[in-house]
């Protein structure tokens, strides 16, 4: 029994996703300490997107489980998890042209229904500061641009799990694809951010599609394939040159970086 | 993202409070405006026809009414036209004014689709379908039903149909617990075919009396409306009405979709079906009480938006407000535009809510942005 219990921090244990008779994901244990980032890695179609909605609680997985600080996501409070943990989408729609800054309130909404209260504020101006879209705060999210909607839901996930209190429980970010539309700059921006975030002890799990960022800003890169996980650990033991041929089909040299020391992938 | 936008920073931070006090006030100063629209509307809705009271003379009564000021003796006649038939016809009003824009602002919102309308869920067209089998069939099918009980069976029948057939919209869209909104705008659409084609059988089948008297329901129309009548509706027109003025929050957290709505914490599927029963119950007992009475629940919440912008929190009360204001006006014109006569009031408001609403689509925007 012991083996089976879960650690703190978010937790899959053994999870199974069968959809229509698919399996979309096979017997994955992933977990998410505070205080880490880690990368999701893999091609199409591997399941990325469907474990990064099991672990945030929001498709119950058809085996295995998903704990909280050992507590399975799908018996705990929808609100006060969403005070834990927050989700950056792949895409973000919005049918009314909501102003920038009231978009990112929204992301107060789990700490307390009632009137905009003065922390609420706080951490909306902080999170608007931090990913850059401060100056657009009264315009029409419907009139911006790809990037600056992604940067703008980027503040909305920030605020959600804004660090109130030293001694509040960890906090756990989860980003799909949340270099999206971004331009260079702003892509190192946003892994800069999540590192931030974790050295302030919040989780941070993000799928990504470039190995080089992986690399340079994940403590560890967990690599899916059809759905299974085939690694999962610091970034040097992960990306190989194998990895590379095997996984992804693309021939790479993995050469150093020369400032970090850390892998770059270079497909030849 | 420091780095790159440092400087904006302080500039930022006072801005964004600025931002979100200067809608706060705005949003205050509109809602007392739609107020004092309001109760103007009323004073005029109450005080003007062929007898006309002053709004003194209608200050006075009320005081008198709940035992307070003596003043004056009042003018039998005007006694009689204020408490019998123009305040409950203006209680009907406001009441069905107000439910029908709230439950069109709810829609949208939870349909995310700027062209919802309360009709859209089939609760009209059931109500109607209902209303002209009691008109058609009632006398046929219970020739032996008292006066006083097949007064009733019209406004009991359309409301048991309207709720018939959202219940039938909302089954079919439901799979294993999940109301999928885009599948219910399908099977309303749907739904509302089916039910125009049997109106329109039972047209078909109505001598002329029927069908005139069908065709005038189908029109809308505030008028014969008695205490009798109304009270026992009143709290159906209410409090669904109040209780969707609650959804504010989770409706805006469910413009972002309903997963990120999910993230936040809202629960989607609850918010879903309470939206939709309490519209269902609102509009159910509107259209019972007054026929159908369209584009109140389309416009009134754009024009909303277009002032005050789609911050639900916002929008609903103010929606409120205003479609009660709206009704009020539409029916003051309704009952006195083509004297001694009536106008049915769905003819008013579609007639300046067509247009309306043509305008809304062709005058410049912002992309995206109805």
């Amino acid at each position: 029994m012991l083996a089976e219990m879960h650690a703190g921090g978010l937790d899959a244990r053994q999870v199974g996703v069968t959809r229509k008779g698919r399996v979309v994901l096979r017997d994955v244990s992933l977990s998410l300490g505070a205080g880490e980032v880690v990368a999701v890695i893999g091609p199409n179609g591997a399941g990325k997107s469907t474990l990064l909605q099991a672990m945030a609680g929001t498709l119950a997985p058809s085996s295995g489980s998903v704990c909280l600080d050992g507590v399975p996501l799908g018996s705990m409070d929808r609100r006060i998890l969403a005070q834990r943990r927050a989700v950056l989408p792949q895409t973000a729609e919005l049918a009314f042209g909501f102003s920038v800054l009231d978009v990112v309130l929204l992301g107060r909404a789990p700490h307390g229904e009632g009137a905009v209260g003065s922390r609420d504020l706080q951490h909306v101006e902080a999170a608007l500061a931090q990913t850059g879209v401060a100056h657009l705060a009264a315009r029409s999210y419907l009139a911006l641009s790809g990037g600056e909607r992604q940067r703008v839901q980027l503040a909305r996930v920030l605020a959600q799990i804004w660090p109130d209190q030293e001694d509040d429980p960890p906090r756990y970010l989860l980003l799909d694809e949340p270099t999206n539309n971004l331009d260079l700059a702003h892509q190192h921006a946003l892994m800069r951010t999540a590192r931030d975030f974790a050295a302030r002890g919040v989780g941070v799990l993000a799928i990504l599609h470039d190995p080089n960022l992986a690399a340079r800003y994940a403590d560890r890169v967990a690599v899916l394939k059809e759905g299974a996980l085939c690694c999962d650990g610091p970034p040097d033991a992960v990306l190989t040159e194998h990895l590379m041929g095997e996984t992804f089909g693309v021939e790479s040299l993995i050469l150093r970086h020369p400032d970090t020391g850390r892998p770059l992938v270079v497909p030849v | 993202m420091t780095s790159i936008s440092g400087t904006v920073g302080a500039f930022g931070a006072s801005r964004a409070r600025s931002v979100h006090e200067r809608g706060r006030q705005r949003a205050r100063h509109a809602q007392v405006l739609l107020l004092v629209g309001l109760v103007l509307s009323l004073v005029l809705a109450v005080g003007h026809g062929a007898v006309s009271i002053a709004a003194e003379a209608q200050l006075r009564m009320l005081l008198q009414a709940i035992g307070l000021g003596a003043g004056a003796a009042v003018d039998p006649l005007q006694h009689t036209v204020f408490f019998a038939i123009r305040l409950p016809r203006a209680l009907l009003a406001v009441l069905v004014g107000g439910a029908l824009a709230v439950c069109g602002a709810s829609l949208q919102g939870l349909f995310r689709n700027p062209l919802a309308d309360p009709g859209l869920i089939g609760v009209s067209t059931g109500a109607a379908l209902a209303a002209a089998f009691a008109i058609v069939l009632g006398g046929t099918l219970a020739p032996a039903l008292a006066l006083s009980l097949s007064a009733w069976l019209l406004p009991l029948a359309a409301f048991v149909g309207g709720l018939g057939a959202t219940a039938l919209v909302f089954i079919i869209a439901s799979r294993s617990g999940i109301c999928d909104v885009p599948t219910m705008l399908l099977a309303g659409v749907a739904v509302n075919a089916i039910a125009g084609a049997a109106i329109g059988l039972l047209v078909f089948l109505s001598d002329d009396a029927q069908l005139r008297e069908l065709s005038f329901w189908m029109l809308g129309s505030l008028s014969g409306i008695t205490w009798t009548r109304l009270l026992p509706a009143l709290p159906l027109l209410l409090v669904p009405t109040v209780l969707l003025l609650r959804l504010g929050h989770p409706l805006n957290a469910l413009l972002l979709g309903e997963q990120d709505a999910g993230h936040l914490g809202v629960r989607v599927e609850r918010v879903k079906r309470s939206a939709i029963l309490l519209v269902s119950l609102a509009v159910g007992a509107a259209v019972a009480l007054t026929g159908v009475i369209g584009f109140v629940g389309l416009v009134v919440p754009h024009l909303v938006r277009l002032l005050l912008g789609p911050d639900h929190r916002v929008l609903l009360p103010a929606s409120a407000l205003a479609g009660a204001a709206l009704l009020l006006l539409a029916d003051v014109l309704a009952r006195t535009l083509v004297l001694p006569a009536e106008l049915p009031i769905g003819i008013l408001t579609s007639c300046v809510g067509g247009p309306f609403f043509l305008w809304l689509l062709c005058r410049p925007r912002e992309p995206g942005r109805l």
